[in-house]
């Protein structure tokens, strides 16, 4: 394909560690020039480490957004790919240029915000997709047939979590309230913990209890437990109980419930202490059974590593797994023909943050919250 | 090899290796329906049996749980239908006051019938989730996990990526699809299923003096006021405090 028909694309931040992904995802796009990336210069040396002394090679790299917009407006798409407090900022830099968007996961807890994004969208007609990754595995699905078989019977629970380490030492953000949460609100009153840990990072199983019973958040209830880390001042586990508007109850756990080497610098495989970096796991009930279920790679191999004789679980991916080629290719495609193969809106996915945010209330006042329409 | 084939036979046999001879009069009485647990009756005296407390794995997590300074823990199990979800949830808040060594201080608790989710804050601020179902076939047995979370170390009686309970032996043939599966521990109870095996330990630990049960009724009583408290969270859609007997 020749130049001027590639997507020109630009990324901003390189604080979300999905952007790394969606980096190498785009790099290798023959339908994808990157024409420049914009991030702090920690980032810089961070992922020059990670991805080699050439990872921007060819690409013009700047320390501040604005003068990337402003240097290239041959600029059709960008990964905006700050903390979550600069997304705003970064939305709203595109959305003026008529730069179509590539959210990340938690676009804003902010929903005075989240509106405005929505309304710059309209306004400006640009693409945005938001990275959920979890929409892109097949076990999903398969849960999905399974219970529109009728196998499960009548749906009585949906039960899920979703494990990681915590990031908060190698992405020192995400344990910074006003940067992963937009501002700092106490957990409870008086509380030394405050909103943005866990249950702002892991939005996932929020959006997929949506996806597979086709319904939404009727009331929710939650808890945060004492911190298991010294160091966070964000919740660290957190667990979130009630019930769908069709009745079904649930019980999800967005906990960073693995530990991490608590001094890790750099993102490597030299992360997880135990049992895995993440983990996706779900049980769904009905009236004639009930399945569990492995949506984040259940065949793992164990390994004592020579040396260190540290013991550690993998996941490998398949060398052609690539759903997030799909992903970025359903983008461009919107873009080039005005269709629209979005998983998920902008506006769709505010009812999911909505529930995250319904959470932290029902924290805080010790009650369940019923979530409006 | 001689086959044990019931818990009073698999007791008498635990018993006999440790050359016990216990000096009261015992009897062991299954749960009977819309019993919550088995009992034990010493010298005519009716106790509760919390005979999961003598699962070896639940021991284990026991066990270490002090140690590990624990912030939570996630209780996930479904069990059979007819085994009933109130006598479940009984069991399995039994072992998360055990394990976060703490009384229930309040629940909210979301109720669907075959399957119930509650949140738990017990007394020291401590955290735990009960996930239960009771939707298997009589003759599944009970799935899920136990697991918690402390600031020094966590524990699980699944390991990673473990999806069900395992067992002691997997007989593949040419005739069945599935497997047949043993669970087979101790060769001086060979014949009794795993249940059975850990019911007949925990009574033979209490005849031969090894476990202090002198507070089980006590706890029996309070576990019942957990269950009406979170009977009456579902019906109200609140946090519920536990009300303690009057003193």
């Amino acid at each position: 394909m020749s130049n001027d028909k590639k997507l020109k694309v630009a990324v901003t931040g390189f604080e979300n560690g999905h952007c790394f992904y969606l980096y190498q995802g785009l790099r290798s796009e023959p339908d994808v020039e990157i024409v420049a990336v914009s991030f702090a210069p920690r980032a810089r040396i961070i992922y020059e480490k990670r991805l080699g002394e050439d990872a921007f090679k060819g690409v013009d790299i700047y320390y501040d957004e604005k003068e990337m917009f402003d240097a290239h407006p041959e600029i059709e798409a960008c990964i905006c790919g700050g903390s979550n407090r600069k997304h705003m900022h970064e939305f709203r830099l595109c959305a003026e240029r008529g730069i179509h968007v590539i959210s990340m996961k938690a676009p804003s807890y902010d929903m005075v915000e989240y509106d405005e994004m929505i309304r710059l969208a309209k306004e400006n007609h640009i693409v945005v997709y938001i990275e959920l990754e979890m929409r892109w595995k097949a076990a999903i699905e398969r849960i999905r047939e399974i219970i529109a078989s009728g196998k499960l019977g009548e749906i009585k629970a949906f039960n899920a979590y979703n494990y990681s380490h915590n990031p908060m030492w190698w992405q020192h953000w995400m344990d910074i309230p006003e940067e992963s949460y937009g501002k700092r609100i106490p957990i409870r009153e008086g509380s030394r913990i405050f909103r943005g840990g866990a249950l702002t990072d892991h939005p996932h199983i929020f959006d997929i209890i949506r996806y597979i019973l086709d319904s939404d958040f009727d009331v929710v209830y939650a808890e945060a437990a004492p911190n298991m880390r010294d160091g966070a001042e964000t919740e660290d586990l957190v667990y979130v109980i009630g019930k769908m508007k069709n009745g079904v109850i649930f019980s999800l756990d967005p906990s960073y419930a693995n530990r991490e080497p608590e001094q890790a610098r750099i993102v490597g495989k030299n992360l997880s202490k135990y049992p895995r970096a993440v983990q996706v796991e779900m049980q769904v009930t009905g009236t004639k059974g009930t399945l569990y279920a492995d949506s984040y790679n259940a065949d793992c191999v164990e390994e004592l590593e020579p040396g260190t004789q540290k013991y550690s679980v993998w996941t490998r991916d398949l060398a052609l797994d690539n759903q997030r080629r799909i992903f970025v290719r359903n983008f461009i495609s919107d873009i080039r023909n005005g269709t629209d193969n979005a998983a998920v809106s902008l506006e769709e996915h505010k009812r999911t943050l909505m529930a995250s945010n319904a959470a932290y209330d029902s924290i805080y006042r010790g009650q369940p919250v019923k979530l409006c329409d | 090899m001689k086959k044990i084939l019931t818990i009073e036979e698999g007791v008498r046999s635990v018993l006999s290796v440790y050359n016990a001879v216990p000096d009261i009069k015992w009897e062991y009485r299954p749960a009977e329906e819309g019993c919550l647990t088995d009992a034990i009756v010493l010298d005519g005296a009716v106790y509760p049996l919390f005979w999961w407390r003598c699962d070896t794995q639940i021991m284990a997590l026991a066990e270490n749980a002090p140690e590990r300074k624990l912030c939570s823990m996630k209780l996930n199990r479904t069990c059979a239908k007819s085994y009933g979800i109130d006598r479940l949830m009984y069991q399995e808040i039994d072992i998360a006051e055990l394990m976060l060594d703490s009384k229930i201080e309040s629940v909210m608790c979301f109720d669907n019938g075959c399957a119930r989710n509650m949140l738990a804050t017990m007394k020291n601020k401590r955290v735990a989730i009960f996930e239960l179902a009771a939707v298997l076939n009589d003759c599944t047995a009970e799935q899920g996990r136990h697991i918690y979370w402390g600031q020094d170390g966590m524990a699980s009686d699944r390991v990673v990526s473990q999806k069900v309970a395992s067992d002691a032996i997997y007989l593949f043939s040419e005739d069945e699809a599935k497997p047949e599966v043993f669970n087979d521990i101790f060769i001086y109870m060979y014949g009794l299923n795993k249940t059975d095996v850990v019911k007949a330990a925990c009574i033979a630990e209490i005849l031969m003096g090894w476990r202090d049960i002198s507070d089980w009724k006590e706890k029996d009583a309070h576990y019942r006021r957990c269950l009406a408290a979170a009977a009456e969270s579902d019906r109200t859609c609140r946090r519920t405090l536990i009300r303690e007997a009057e003193v």
